[in-house]
């Protein structure tokens, strides 16, 4: 084996550690690789060795993911090397991806439909799998097999497992939890996204049945790969968007390490300054700002969710549901959007359908959480901060979200309306105990749209926010978790 | 219901089945057979099954007594095959009863099925050795003799195996390797691919207490011996999913991997956990433009490094420096050296070099005969100074080299030289560069004089524990006897390698020649 050989295996492993950010980190990796013409022959090559050898149908769409990659880096593989690559161990994702990276070939579904036939009737589920399939995959999979079941009335989960049972075989994977200790635990550093072989035997076997139903014709098609995508461990547009750094007008504290905490009066301070600023005219105004402030002994987080209130009376609501409203709204959907990219159309609303009576306050949220559909276990902390766009009401017609390299922007009538970005600030691929991970977000609503679509909004913006507090007394176990909410600019006249 | 029918059929005199015990346990969920289940619930039911073990074996004694009826072959199948049945526990049990309970069917079934197991499986040795001795005694007492005495002959080979305090000896063969490569020696790559699977199984023959750590000490050995072979262990490594393990031979890699190509770049661009990110932090610092440039991709994706912090407080901060006034040496001459001792005690940490200070001011004062009298009177007195190799130098500079030789044999003892538990390296090759250099014609001297028994101990004391075996590898390196050095390692190889003899290893895919 030649020194660049030995030093390419140890990428291809990378592919293969268990942990989601270091498969990402070793797709873009060998994405480069393959867009530079140096390393594109040999890298090719392995490429095609690892597919035929990884014998895992959840795995196998790897190479085709480094060549949506490669492709983002400058360099489209031929689709016949790629179509060689999704044929190995094919699968419904598989063409999913492959829809997407290519979208001006044609497809043969029945290509990908690969599975064991029918299992026999007396094929029955075992503990094992019963026990530890939520262990090592997202309960996302056996709530949607548990929803085929009812609702097309075929036994899917018999059919996951026995074709569970084939995968397991195939690879030579002994049912049994092995690894599973590396994850950590719960209430220390623990990682947040990892699949072990047994992971990727469970989401093989539901690809694998998945195809069973489509080929039975017990499923549709499309049902099939609205089920499958969610097996792709990225969402192709987020995937290009590269993280920012943390803004410099986000809060700051040093947690001190004596016994009184006054962390939390200083992110107050500060908040109350920003706030201040916001009212000056400023070309945006924060539609939504979330993100971790400082860690140590003790963790802060702060929240600021950009909204119109108008009171109607002496009530006033109780702010930490109101801040709870806010993170549990109905998520965004698009309008013509592939399963595996974020972003599309989204279609305005009536202002009064999407306002909300809180106690004697009518609030209208400025911004609602976008609906990813991938499990974005390699970039997981984009699916837990979620990501914020401008509320319907915002939008007069429709908008198009679209996902560039440093920004996602919305876009009315050819005019940007609002820019998102996310910043990384030391994310790692642990989270101690409960704790949010080391990153934020910004959501900015320009000024000048607000004004078209409505009016005098500014007499009613307001900030709903708050800040979490994580601390806990010994450097292990679960943190205790402590939240205060304050409202600025938030009007108490009441107007007729 | 089960007792009263064995009841009504041992009243009767009629024969029953001790398999039919077992088998009317079926139906209950025994914890030992379900996943999961609770420690003291596990423990509950295997409390229960022993005693229900020697209900069997005494109603197995009344039909013995009474019917001649032995427990069968068909008995001993059934036991076997139901999961809650646990057959090290029932057959301790059946040997203390000291009486042939078995027919010969069921015997020869048994000490087979049990003597294959053992034969397949990899375990600690003490725990093997004391399995055999059971299949011997259960020979023995059905007057198997031949197959007691194979049985007593295995239980032999596993009590002298690889087992506690003997379980550190691998890693120095480990070390001795890197020794030996360092020193140009050949055959380090093949000791350590010899060791490659006694190393794979090392967490199945011992409790994994520090033992634990040697798959990582491998990799830091083909690291510097075959880099091109630690690549395959970590392959290999990640293949059988042990991840700390692989992770480690991936820090490894990085340590060493020449950041300037761009494939290794590539490869460290994926380097986010934490100790990776400390080492290209460290390279960059010292000047590595590679890693520069490999730090500069990981913070455009995760935002600035912030090492997880050390919560550990340093000794220091614990309350153990010590904070006592130096004593001045002047206040106690030589005649008074039990004094200063005194004035010292307590400054543990600077007990050495206290009394250097003190011999170094009297010497200045044209008194190192009487220094030397009063550090050795006090030595010869029991006083634990730790200044043999103070004398050394002392007597070399006032009676010369033959007259300081044996401290120099003292100091190495003493101090215990040989010891990578106690002794730091440089310490131990001060002493190794002055036999070089003064005594080359007695370096095989030396070590015996160092290794042997003091004057004062019996002539057959003559020790060199296993923390002892890389020290006198080094020392042969040292003192420029590469040939011995070599024969030594082969032998220590060998040697360790027979500790595992008992078992069958299977050899992992990444040690065997591609």
């Amino acid at each position: 084996m030649s020194q660049f050989q030995g030093a390419l295996s140890i990428l291809f492993d990378r592919l293969t550690w268990p942990t989601g950010m270091v498969r990402e980190r070793a797709c873009t990796s060998i994405g480069a690789l393959l867009a530079d013409p140096t390393y594109r022959d040999a890298v090719t090559a392995s490429l095609g060795d690892w597919a035929r050898d990884v014998n895992l149908e959840s795995m196998a769409v790897f190479p085709l993911l480094i060549a949506s990659s490669a492709a983002n880096q400058g360099w489209a593989v031929p689709h016949e090397v790629a179509y060689h690559w999704s044929t190995c161990f094919p699968s419904l994702v598989g063409m999913v991806i492959m829809t997407e990276v290519y979208p001006h070939e044609p497809i043969d579904p029945r290509a990908f439909l690969s599975h064991s036939g029918r299992c026999p009737p007396d094929h029955e589920v075992s503990d094992f799998f019963t026990r530890y399939v939520k262990t090592f995959i997202p309960p996302i999979y056996v709530f949607w097999a548990e929803q085929i079941v009812k609702r097309e009335g075929i036994e899917f989960t018999r059919q996951w497992h026995f074709e569970w049972t084939e995968v397991l075989n195939r690879a030579g994977i002994a049912a049994g939890t092995g690894p599973i200790d590396f994850r950590g635990m719960a209430d220390r550093d623990h990682y947040m996204a990892i699949d072990f072989k047994m992971s990727e035997a469970f989401r093989s076997g539901y690809l694998r049945a998945l195809a069973w139903a489509v080929s039975e014709r017990r499923l549709s098609l499309a049902n099939a790969v609205f089920f499958a995508a969610q097996c792709c461990p990225i969402d192709l547009e987020l995937w290009k968007l590269i993280p920012t750094r943390k803004p410099s007008w986000w809060p700051t504290c040093s947690v001190p390490a004596g016994q009184i905490d006054t962390s939390c009066a200083q992110i107050w301070d500060q908040v109350e300054q920003l706030w201040s600023l916001a009212q000056a005219d400023h070309e945006t105004v924060i539609g939504v700002a979330i993100g971790q402030v400082c860690s140590g002994e003790s963790i802060y987080d702060l929240e600021i969710y950009g909204c119109l209130q108008q009171s109607q009376g002496p009530e006033e609501p109780d702010l930490a549901e109101l801040t709870e409203w806010f993170t549990e709204r109905p998520e965004l959907h698009f309008q013509n959007t592939s399963p595996l990219r974020f972003g599309g159309t989204i279609i305005g609303r009536e202002l009064d359908e999407e306002s909300e009576q809180a106690a004697d306050w009518l609030i209208l949220p400025l911004a609602s959480s976008g609906y990813i559909h991938t499990v974005p276990r390699w970039q997981w902390w984009r699916g837990i901060r979620k990501i914020w766009l401008p509320s319907v009401s915002l939008i007069g017609g429709s908008a198009e979200v679209n996902v560039l390299n440093d920004e996602i922007q919305i876009v009315e009538d050819g005019e940007t309306v609002a820019r998102w970005t996310d910043w990384t600030d030391g994310v790692k691929e642990t989270v101690t105990a409960n704790a949010m991970p080391s990153t934020g977000q910004q959501l900015l609503l320009h000024r000048r749209h607000m004004d078209t679509v409505l009016p005098g909004w500014n007499d009613s913006y307001c900030w709903i926010c708050r800040i979490t507090s994580y601390h806990r007394q010994h450097g292990l176990g679960p943190f205790s978790v402590f939240s205060e909410a304050r409202q600025f600019g938030a009007s108490r006249i009441v107007r007729v | 219901m089960q007792a009263e029918l064995i009841a009504g059929q041992l009243a009767a005199r009629q024969s029953f089945a001790l398999a039919d015990i077992y088998s009317s346990l079926a139906p209950i969920s025994w914890p030992m057979t379900v996943k999961g289940a609770k420690q003291e619930e596990i423990g509950a039911a295997f409390a229960i099954m022993r005693g229900i073990d020697r209900i069997g074996i005494d109603l197995a004694c009344i039909m013995v007594a009474t019917r001649s009826q032995r427990i069968s072959l068909a008995d001993v199948q059934t036991m076997w095959s139901r999961p809650y049945f646990v057959p090290d526990h029932w057959m301790r049990q059946v040997v203390t009863y000291r009486l042939p309970l078995l027919d010969d069917a069921a015997l020869m079934w048994v000490l087979q099925t049990e003597a294959d197991k053992l034969a397949g499986t990899v375990q600690e040795f003490p725990e093997r050795a004391e399995l055999y001795s059971v299949l011997a005694a259960l020979a023995a007492i059905h007057g198997r003799h031949e197959s007691a005495k194979s049985y007593v002959t295995a239980a032999s080979d596993n009590l002298i195996a690889y087992g506690n305090h003997k379980d550190m000896l691998f890693f120095q063969i480990v070390d001795i390797a890197t020794a030996c490569n360092h020193a140009g020696i050949h055959g380090p790559l093949d000791w350590l691919l010899r060791l490659a699977p006694a190393i794979a199984a090392i967490s199945q023959f011992t409790d994994g207490d520090e033992t634990g750590y040697l798959p990582e000490r491998l990799s830091d050995a083909l690291a510097v011996i075959s880099p091109s072979h630690l690549l395959r262990y970590h392959r290999w490594l990640c293949r059988v999913e042990e991840y700390s393990d692989a992770l480690h031979a991936f820090h490894v890699f990085l340590r060493v991997a020449d950041l300037s190509e761009p494939i290794n770049q590539a490869i460290a661009a994926t380097a986010i956990d934490d100790r990776s990110r400390s080492i290209i932090a460290e390279r960059q610092a010292n000047g590595d433009s590679g890693a520069s440039t490999v730090e500069s991709s990981l913070e455009c994706y995760l935002g600035p490094f912030r090492p997880t912090s050390d919560k550990e407080q340093s000794s220091a901060d614990r309350g153990m420096s010590e904070s006592k006034e130096l004593v001045d040496p002047d206040q106690y001459p030589p005649k008074r050296f039990r004094d200063y001792l005194a004035s010292i005690e307590g400054r543990y940490f600077t007990h050495e070099i206290d009394i250097a200070a003190w011999a170094e001011h009297w010497k200045g004062k044209g008194q190192v005969k009487h220094v030397i009298e009063a550090l050795t009177g006090e030595i010869e007195r029991g006083a634990y100074l730790r200044c043999h190799d103070l004398v050394f130098t002392l007597v070399c500079e006032a009676y010369g080299k033959d007259q300081a030789y044996m401290w120099l044999v003292n100091a190495q003892r003493e101090n215990h030289g040989w010891s990578t538990y106690f002794t730091a390296k440089e310490e131990a090759i001060k002493r190794w560069e002055i036999v070089r250099s003064q005594y080359s014609t007695k370096w095989l001297q030396f070590l015996m004089d160092s290794l042997g028994p003091r004057s004062d101990q019996s002539p057959n004391a003559f020790v060199v524990s296993s923390v002892g075996v890389l020290r006198v590898v080094e020392y042969l390196i040292h003192v420029d006897q590469l040939a011995q050095a070599r024969e030594l390692a082969e032998h220590l190889v060998t040697v360790s390698l027979e500790l595992t003899v008992p078992v069958t290893l299977p050899i992992p895919d990444w040690a065997v020649a591609p």
